[in-house]
């Protein structure tokens, strides 16, 4: 029985960085390391900051991002951190190509997926906007943030969320969590901090981009891809948070190439055809030559 | 910073080249087969009973790589059957209309199916094996259901690029073009597998619709890889395509696609001397149809490779 559509809101200004979610999801989901030796040999190191897995990937369903920035003198500077996930897109790329139905949509409005049932074809990962599905070179088949499935149908939150000690991640309704997010937004405009917009959602915030390299900039809420149900509180351009400035669904393009293709193949039947009856002409006029 | 592309790097390999070049070979080969049984004479019919022993082991070849690149040949019944696990689903049958992959499934399956008859045909030609005769020479020769299977084989030859398409990967995911070229190659590598026929088999007619239509299917790859440049360069991707570092997409489509597919059985046949009876260069053309598929097959690796090339970039 479908529920109300449970989401998360990253409110990065509250993110301290401490990775608390990360080591609560890799605990919960049971999720290997990536490169153990690599860890034991101290060749692990991203060097960019305090980032210690650089992205998402099979067995990393949760990123803490570090984005350092600089004032040219390097009097001011600022750090963004932010917790990244899978979005649960309402209208959801990986899900849309998937060709066998191993992932779906969830009661929940989360986007899970059928191990049993995935072939390991790789579409989803090329079609998802934001990079986030990975394929699992251990089990042949794609893994990313399942919302926590189990927890969900156990009535509980998510255990990233469970595990934030500042309140950066907010697990809720998608609803109530827009309502808190619209507020939160306003507050931080009240106090100056008119930088604050959400990305995920349009709820009507407007506002300039107030310290770093945009400084000036304009920024607005966006909505993208119908509507993000793990949707995030930003202070700068998504850019500056490896986000894309404009996702795209991946079957944009699905009526015109196909469209291109048919006419590429009637041109090709008609010209085909024609390389036939050429050769038939040509052997009359030989022929005729020939009897002349 | 690129941001608003994903990276897809186990898509970028050998056995993917290999299987789209098999499956536009069987594809394209078909296609011959099917023109030349639809309007052909006697000694077309003969070299198309004899192509038709390729497209059914090309797809017996498709099918095997595709098991090695995913490795568990037990859950392709995924694609086609609804697996009880997904009950989300409705339908015994699995087809979701969004995704190009199932489509390709469904084409794959019945061309694959199809890709028998001309194989059949070849073993009655050649009076190797005697199967339901009449049955077969009737499917074989039939110019509708010829003009239907050529559908499908059209539909095999295109898929994969509009597969291509529909993805939010470099190089790919922006233009529209892909479905149009992957289709048009298809088609010159069947013409030039026909060329290379006609030579073994002497026929020096059907090498001149060979020729004749290698002419046409290469100008229209030129007009359409033209089109598919200027797409990109208009939107800012070219980059790949013109200078890949180490990645070598941009030698590999400009020598093998543009030079050895495109300008040189357009240059060569229309410089040539004419494929018309006694004036025939039958050797010539087998060469030619020979380079070409070199250059296909440069066409199917630079672009599973472009979008890769896009990130190192
Ligand atoms: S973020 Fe990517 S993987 Fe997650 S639901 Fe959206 S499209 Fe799918
Ligand atoms: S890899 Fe698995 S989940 Fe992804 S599209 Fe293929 S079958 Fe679906
Ligand atoms: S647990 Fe909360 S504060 Fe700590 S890194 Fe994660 S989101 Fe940020």
């Amino acid at each position: 029985m479908a529920t109300a559509t449970k989401g998360m809101f990253v409110d990065t200004t509250l993110c301290t960085g401490c990775k608390a979610c990360q080591v609560a999801c890799k605990q919960w989901n049971e999720l290997p390391m990536d490169d153990e030796t690599a860890v034991r040999e101290h060749r692990a190191f991203t060097a960019n900051s305090y980032d210690n897995t650089g992205h998402l990937s099979a067995s990393n369903w949760r990123h803490v991002k570090f984005v350092e920035q600089f004032s040219e003198d390097r009097v001011d500077a600022r750090w963004l951190m932010m917790s990244d996930s899978c979005k649960h897109c309402e209208q959801a790329g990986c899900l849309e190509v998937c060709p066998t139905g191993a992932l779906y949509r969830t009661q929940h409005g989360s986007v899970d997926i059928h191990q049993d049932v995935c072939i390991g074809c790789r579409y989803c990962v090329g079609a998802c906007p934001f990079g986030v599905i990975d394929y699992n070179q251990r089990t042949g088949r794609v893994n990313k943030c399942i919302l926590c499935q189990d927890r969900l149908e156990d009535s509980q939150g998510t255990a990233c969320a469970k595990a934030c000690p500042t309140s950066s991640l907010t697990f809720g309704n998608v609803d109530d969590l827009k309502a808190m997010a619209a507020e939160r937004v306003r507050a931080l405009h009240a106090r100056g901090q008119t930088d604050a917009y959400i990305y995920g959602w349009d709820l009507g915030n407007r506002g300039t981009i107030t310290q770093g390299p945009n400084k000036g900039a304009a920024v607005a809420d966006m909505e993208v891809v119908g509507g993000l149900n793990v949707f995030y509180l930003l202070l700068d351009k998504p850019e500056v948070y490896s986000l894309p400035s404009s996702p795209q669904l991946p079957q944009r393009n699905m009526n015109p190439s196909a469209g291109v293709a048919l006419i590429s193949a009637a041109v090709l039947g008609v010209t085909g055809l024609a390389a036939f009856r050429r050769r038939r002409m040509e052997a009359v006029a030989a022929s005729s030559e020939v009897s002349s | 910073m690129i941001t608003n592309y994903v990276i897809e790097p186990h898509w970028a390999n050998w056995i993917l080249t290999l299987e789209m070049f098999a499956a536009g070979l069987a594809a394209g080969i078909f296609f011959f087969i099917a023109l030349a049984n639809i309007a052909g004479d006697k000694e077309d019919r003969e070299v198309a009973a004899r192509l038709g022993f390729l497209p059914a082991p090309l797809m017996v070849v498709v099918a095997v790589l595709l098991i090695v690149d995913l490795g568990q040949p037990g859950r392709f019944l995924n694609l086609l059957f609804t697996s009880p696990i997904a009950a989300e689903r409705p339908g015994p049958f699995m087809f979701n209309p969004n995704s190009p992959m199932n489509w390709g499934t469904w084409i794959i399956a019945v061309f694959g199916i199809m890709t028998v008859v001309p194989f059949f045909d070849g073993l009655l030609h050649t009076g190797r094996l005697r199967i339901l005769p009449g049955l077969v020479e009737t499917l074989a020769h039939n110019p509708v259901g010829m003009a239907v299977a050529a559908l499908f084989a059209l539909a095999t030859g295109s898929y994969s690029g509009v597969l291509l398409n529909v993805s939010n990967q470099n190089v790919w995911a922006d233009t529209y073009i892909l479905g149009g070229l992957y289709v048009v190659f298809s088609a010159l590598s069947g013409f030039a597998a026909a060329a290379i026929v006609s030579d073994r088999m002497r026929a020096t007619r059907t090498a001149g619709a060979a020729r004749s239509g290698l002419l046409a299917t290469a100008a229209l790859a030129g007009v359409l890889v033209a089109l598919f440049v200027a797409n990109l360069s208009a939107l800012g991707q070219a980059e790949p395509l013109i200078s890949s570092g180490t990645a070598l997409v941009a030698p590999v489509f400009w020598i093998g696609v543009v030079g050895l597919a495109i300008l040189y059985p357009i240059v060569t046949i229309a410089a040539g001397p004419r494929l018309a009876f006694s004036r025939v260069s039958l050797s010539q053309l087998a060469v030619v149809g020979t380079i070409v598929l070199v250059g296909v097959l440069a066409f199917r690796w630079s672009l599973l490779h472009s979008a890769l090339a896009a990130v190192a970039h």
